[in-house]
């Protein structure tokens, strides 16, 4: 993967928009570069919630059961103790859960996210940072349950489901911090 | 030669008579009658009395940057004045006239291939090399492409679409058009913000690698009409380049199409990017169908 090419991409996530001629700016612009227009000041600064940014909506607990992926783990480890699924769809689905984690947290750590971070508020850096620190044990988490081997052993997906579980509950945190951040800048 | 003017519905006989026993653009002047661009300031059109006509269409967006566009919609010279000439003057003509800002496309096929040199000559660049190929089903458990599995898009994947997309942009932005990374960049990451992986008019494939179930790529396909499908989007992780990866995702989504009774699909592949123009050609079996030129308003 081409660093540059991703500081490039994602650093246009964080551009504004001028209200007179559309033209997409950097974040830092004061004045328009496509109608030399003054930039008026709210528009400076970007709300910016990088769980919503990076899609990790299907992370988010959203109810008391959990996210969508967390009932879809637990439905995994559910099926080979009940033994209505088998190892190979087990993998199949935590692997899916896996893959798009790996993906989310790929997006999250993107070297212009991090670097737009540096402009930001303390708060919301620190939060950035358990957010990633969270999705990385929730990856850890899948990793963990695709050591289940079918021998029996049920540990390793227990384990691995619990560690999700808490992952979770910290990602939720982070979002909740991140808005509550976000107020009191705002 | 009579100058240039702005046609109106007296016109309709003139556009007619040009279009008797046209093969490439059959259901044109059906069209033409049914919208009536002399009543709609969104499709103007030029003529030059008895030697040919220009129409435009400003009603369009760009599909990237979903900005408006003015796109030449037909040009059509009768066979016995000079062509050149002729749309050499429809184009000024139109030139003049058409509002400043917008950026102006005209895709050329092998019928009117010969515009190129007066296009060129008014700053037209070929952005987009125009691809189509006719849809076939495909095999995919060949040693090449078995160890890929396809599956459909879904919510989920919208972080995958984002990096992957932003990765392999500077491949895809048109030619002549390097400074627009940044809107590109910008109106990419907008559109899978906003993209619905489920919408009716899309097929959405992702390629899994089987031994480690990791995403490696994605195709979007977005359905048309009379059996047409336009490959909006591919895109590979760079690591598994040359691995036949996009040849899997292309065959999946023929096979959905020919599932579906599609017949044909077309892609723009940007003139800039000789890799992806010989990957589509000698790999996919796409062949060149006509070019798109640009330039800005």
């Amino acid at each position: 993967m081409r660093e540059s090419e991703l500081v490039n991409a994602f650093q246009a996530a964080f551009l504004k928009r001028c209200p007179a001629c559309a033209q997409d700016l950097p974040m830092s612009a004061t004045q328009c570069s496509g109608c030399g227009g003054d930039l008026p000041r709210e528009e400076e600064s970007a709300p910016l919630s990088f769980l919503h940014q990076a899609g990790l909506e299907t992370l988010r607990p959203d109810s008391s059961e959990g996210s969508a992926n967390l009932r879809r783990l637990r439905r995994c480890v559910e099926g080979v103790h009940k033994q209505t699924m088998s190892l190979v769809e087990y993998l199949d689905q935590v692997g899916e859960v896996y893959d798009e984690v790996t993906n989310n947290l790929e997006l999250l750590t993107s070297p212009i996210i991090v670097e737009s971070l540096k402009e930001q508020d303390e708060a919301l850096i620190a939060i950035h940072r358990r957010a990633v620190a969270a999705l990385e044990a929730f990856q850890a988490g899948c990793e963990m349950m695709m050591g289940y081997s079918g021998d029996g052993d049920f540990s390793p997906a227990e384990r691995g489901l619990n560690q999700v579980e808490i992952a979770l509950a910290e990602v939720d945190d982070s979002e909740l911090s991140a808005s509550e951040a976000l107020a009191e800048i705002e | 030669m009579m100058a240039c003017r702005r046609g109106s519905r007296d016109d309709l006989p003139f556009l007619e008579e040009l279009q008797v026993g046209r093969q490439a653009k059959p259901n044109l002047l059906e069209t033409v009658r049914l919208v009536e661009p002399w009543s709609r300031p969104e499709l103007p059109f030029w003529v030059l009395p008895g030697a040919g006509y220009a129409l435009w269409d400003l009603a369009g967006h760009e599909r990237t940057t979903r900005r408006p566009i003015a796109r030449l919609w037909d040009l059509q010279v009768a066979p016995e004045h000079n062509a050149l000439q002729v749309a050499a003057a429809l184009l000024d003509a139109s030139e003049a006239e058409l509002p400043k800002g917008l950026h102006r496309l005209v895709l050329t096929t092998a019928e009117d291939g010969h515009w190129s040199p007066i296009l060129a000559s008014r700053g037209y660049e070929v952005e987009t090399l125009r691809m189509t190929r006719e849809l076939s089903h495909h095999r995919l458990d060949g040693p090449r492409l078995s160890s890929f599995r396809a599956r459909p898009l879904r919510d989920g994947d919208r972080a995958l679409l984002r990096v992957l997309a932003a990765t392999n942009l500077t491949h895809t932005l048109p030619a002549g058009r390097q400074e627009e990374l940044d809107q590109f960049q910008s109106a990419t990451q907008q559109y899978f913000e906003e993209f619905d992986p489920m919408a009716a008019d899309l097929i959405g494939l992702v390629a899994v690698e089987k031994s480690t179930r990791r995403s490696i790529g994605y195709i979007l396909v977005n359905l048309e009409s009379e059996g047409l499908a336009y490959l909006r989007d591919i895109s590979v992780r760079p690591e598994y380049w040359g691995r036949y990866a996009a040849q899997f995702l292309v065959r999946a989504a023929e096979n959905e199409l020919v599932q579906r009774g599609y017949r044909e699909i077309y892609a723009d592949i940007s003139a800039d990017n000789p890799r992806s123009y010989r990957t589509a050609q000698r790999s996919l079996g796409f062949k060149k169908a006509g070019q798109l030129w640009g330039r800005s308003g």
